[in-house]
Formats: structure tokens, sequence, C-alpha cells
């Protein structure tokens, strides 16, 4: 995202929209518990254990407040702490270390502007056989590219921006691309769902397969969806995404908003039937009508 | 006197039954979820077929008013549609409905006001009011659902 989007964010710093792009708000913030603001202490349960968010308000001691920039630079390309310590990809920086530097800065310059919570950190619930410190280095160790992203030559201005989007700071793929047993992202299926996603949620395919992704939605409601939460049977949206559409993409630029709608439309068609049964009714996740 | 005390009676038991009325006691939880769904599913249709004339889909403007009283309509008994005990099998209705009853009911009251104001602006023609005030009945649903149905992931 380049300086040029700034002129078109109405109302918003730049580092405002790149705040509510990346979703950093809906993850650190305990909506469960009406938590304070970037408080942390939202869980996420999975396979690997329960996940708690941590503080990323300006407090010195429960928060960033004591981190240069530099540090966040730094935890957000390499998933790598100030102190050292490695993050777990719950923390997404496989997708975050692809935003460019600029972007990087503009979110640093808006979070340390936050209002300052003094609430304590809550350790993540992990099984015995998952050291923290050692699992997650190891994790990264396997699975970890660092960035930055690589535009395609092959592709428009518009693709690649939406890729940007969609791969970086929106970080879609965390949530859509079903992860293997150890937790990575299943990469021959980017985007086709997974009934296992973070807080223990099914995802929808959102690839652009016919009847079991989004291949029949249009650009228009698509847009509309990104915007609105809309589904274009009528339904809306709910809980995660709903969130994220509510916090973030609503305030998408047109011109991005356009970009990652052509990207997302151009995802190779995948069949993944991503579906759950509740009751007697078995729900189709990407259901058109 | 004894006549009187009867008639009385019979006419008190008569005017509460009529007060009252028919209540959800008189029906099942999966009845009482099914109506919901049916509910829930006629407004989701008709807010579909809002989406597609107010984004210029449809050319079926003369429908508009139709639909846009439909919603008033049914989102005035949403509230209704959600009696203690009626989110057990095959519900999505999240058990903070009832936990927190006064968020949710004024969540309901501002998804009434935003669907009378789209009908306001349906009904005084202006297209740019009608698409301003549609995207804010959208975002009133999109609300309610984050907050209070499960995910369809479940």
């Amino acid at each position: 995202m380049g300086n040029a989007l700034a002129a078109d964010v109405k109302g918003a710093g730049y580092g405002e929209y790149v705040f509510r792009i990346a979703g950093c708000a809906g993850c650190h913030t305990d909506v469960e518990n009406d938590g304070p603001f970037l408080a942390g202490g939202r869980a996420f349960k999975s396979d690997f254990g329960t996940f708690y968010t941590p503080n990323i308000t300006p407090h010195p001691e429960h928060g960033i407040g004591r981190w240069s920039e530099a540090d966040f630079i730094r935890a957000m390309t390499e998933g790598t702490a100030p102190d050292g310590g490695h993050y777990f990809p719950a923390f997404p920086y496989i997708s975050y270390t692809l935003m460019h530097t600029d972007d990087l800065r503009a979110l640093w310059g808006y979070l340390v502007t936050a209002p300052i919570v003094a609430k304590v950190n809550r350790a993540h619930q992990l099984p015995w056989y998952m050291p923290p410190k050692i699992s997650a280095w190891v994790w990264k160790i396997l699975y970890f590219q660092r960035g930055p992203f690589r535009e395609r030559t092959d592709r428009s201005a518009q693709w690649n921006r939406g890729a940007y989007l969609a791969g970086a700071v929106g970080h879609c793929g965390e949530c859509h691309t079903p992860r293997d047993l150890l937790g990575a992202r299943v990469q021959h299926l980017p985007y086709a769902g997974t009934i296992k996603g973070l807080g223990d949620r099914s995802v929808p395919n959102i690839s652009s397969h016919q009847t079991t992704g989004i291949g029949r939605w249009t650009r228009d409601d698509l847009e509309y969806f990104l915007e609105t939460g809309a589904l274009p049977g009528g339904d809306f949206s709910g809980g995660i995404m709903a969130e994220i559409i509510e916090n973030g993409l609503q305030y998408l630029t047109g011109p991005d908003r356009q970009a990652l709608v052509a990207y997302l439309l151009s995802l190779k068609p995948i069949k993944n039937e991503v579906s759950t049964r509740k009751g007697e009714v078995t729900r189709r996740l990407n259901e058109f009508e | 006197m004894v006549t009187k005390k009867i008639i009385g009676r019979v006419f008190f038991w008569l005017l509460l039954m009529g007060l009252t009325g028919p209540t959800w006691a008189d029906s099942d939880p999966e009845t009482v979820i099914r109506y919901r769904h049916n509910v829930m599913k006629a407004l989701g249709g008709h807010m579909g077929a809002l989406a597609l004339i107010v984004r210029g889909r449809m050319d079926f403007p003369n429908h508009l008013t139709h639909h846009a009283e439909a919603v008033a309509a049914i989102s005035r008994t949403v509230i209704e549609l959600f009696p203690a005990g009626s989110n057990s099998g095959n519900s999505s209705a999240r058990s903070v409905i009832w936990q927190k009853w006064d968020k949710f009911r004024d969540t309901c009251a501002g998804g009434v006001r935003a669907s009378e104001e789209f009908l306001s602006a349906v009904k005084n023609g202006d297209k740019a009011d009608v698409k301003k005030k549609f995207r804010v009945l959208s975002k009133s649903c999109a609300r309610c659902h984050r907050k209070f149905r499960v995910p369809r992931g479940g």
C-alpha cells in the first residue's frame, strides 16, 4: 500500500487505515468479555491449545510501550519478540512479513497513539509436549519464509495490489487456507476453507470453485459483501468475519476493494466442501442462496 | 347473585385469555425454532431482493416499497422470536441473547429504526438516500448476527 492511497482515505490517517485492514483490533480486543481496546486477552482455541492475544497498547510493562519501531517491525516481519523469543504463528507474522516497510511504520505510528491499558497478559494454554519457546522456534525453522512481497510481472498492478491486500495486510489465507497436522498452511489449497479454523470455527472456501467456493459470486456481490457483510442470498455473515468487515474491510477505499475482489475472483478453483453438521442440518458455509 | 358471580368469572377468564392470547408455551421449542428460521429466511429473502434492486442489478423500482414494508414489518417482530428456552437443538441463537437481554433488545430496536428509516427513504424516492439507508440497514443486520448468532461454521 503506497502513500498515494493516503489522499483517498477519507476521515482517517494512513496509519489508522493500515490498522483497520490489518485487523489488529479484532484479535487484540477481547470483545466477548467487553475487554478494553487492544488490551489483549481474547482466546483462540486450536488443536494446539488455547492462545491468548497480548496487550498491544503502549503500556510500558504489559504492552508495547517500551518497544521501538524496529522492535515492532521485527515482530511483524520475523515473528521475533524484542527479547529474542519467538511467536507462535497464531500471530500471523507469516503474512505480515510480506508487508511493506512504509505500511509497518505507519501502523506503528498509529498503535503508539492508542489508549494505554494496564492489563496483564495471559499465558497460552498449551499441551505439555509444546514448551512455548522451543516449539515456536522449531516451527519457524520448518515453515517460516521471510518476506517481502514480490509483485508478479505477468499480472496487472490492480491484481498485485489485491494480492498484497489479501496475502499480506489482510492475511486472508491465515484463516481461509487449511493447515496440516503441524499447523502450517497447505500450500496447494490456498483459500480453500477448513472445518478446523482458529477459534475452532469452520471457515469458508473462497476459491473460485463454482459450487464449493465463491465461483458464482459476481464482482458486485463480493464488493458488497466486503462492504456490508451481506451474502448474495440475503443472509449476513456473522462471527469473526462480520467483525473483520465491521472493524476493517468496510473501510477499504474503492480502488483497494476492487483490487481485492479482482484478486480473490482470480483464485484457482479448488473443490473443498466445507460444511458443518448442526443438529440435522448440514450447512454449507459458502451458501449462495 | 350467583349468576352474576358466574358471569363475572367467565368474563374474567375470557378477558385474560384475550389479553394474553396463545403463547409460545403452547409450542414446543423445536417448532419455535423452526418458525424463527422461516421468519429469518423470509427477512433474508427480502433483504437479498432489495440488495439487487438498490445496487441497480434488477430494474424493479416499484418493488422497493413492497420489500421495504415487509422488512420493516418483520423487523418489528424479531424480538418476539426469542422466548426463553428457544436456543436448544437446531438453533443458531447464542445464549448471550438471554444473558444480555437488554443489549439484544437494544440491537433489535436499532434494526427496527434502520428498517423504518429505509422505508421512509424509499417512499421519499431519493435514490442516494435509499442507497445510504440500505447500507445502514444492512449493517444493522450484520451487527446483530455478529453479536448474537452462532457463526455459520458452528
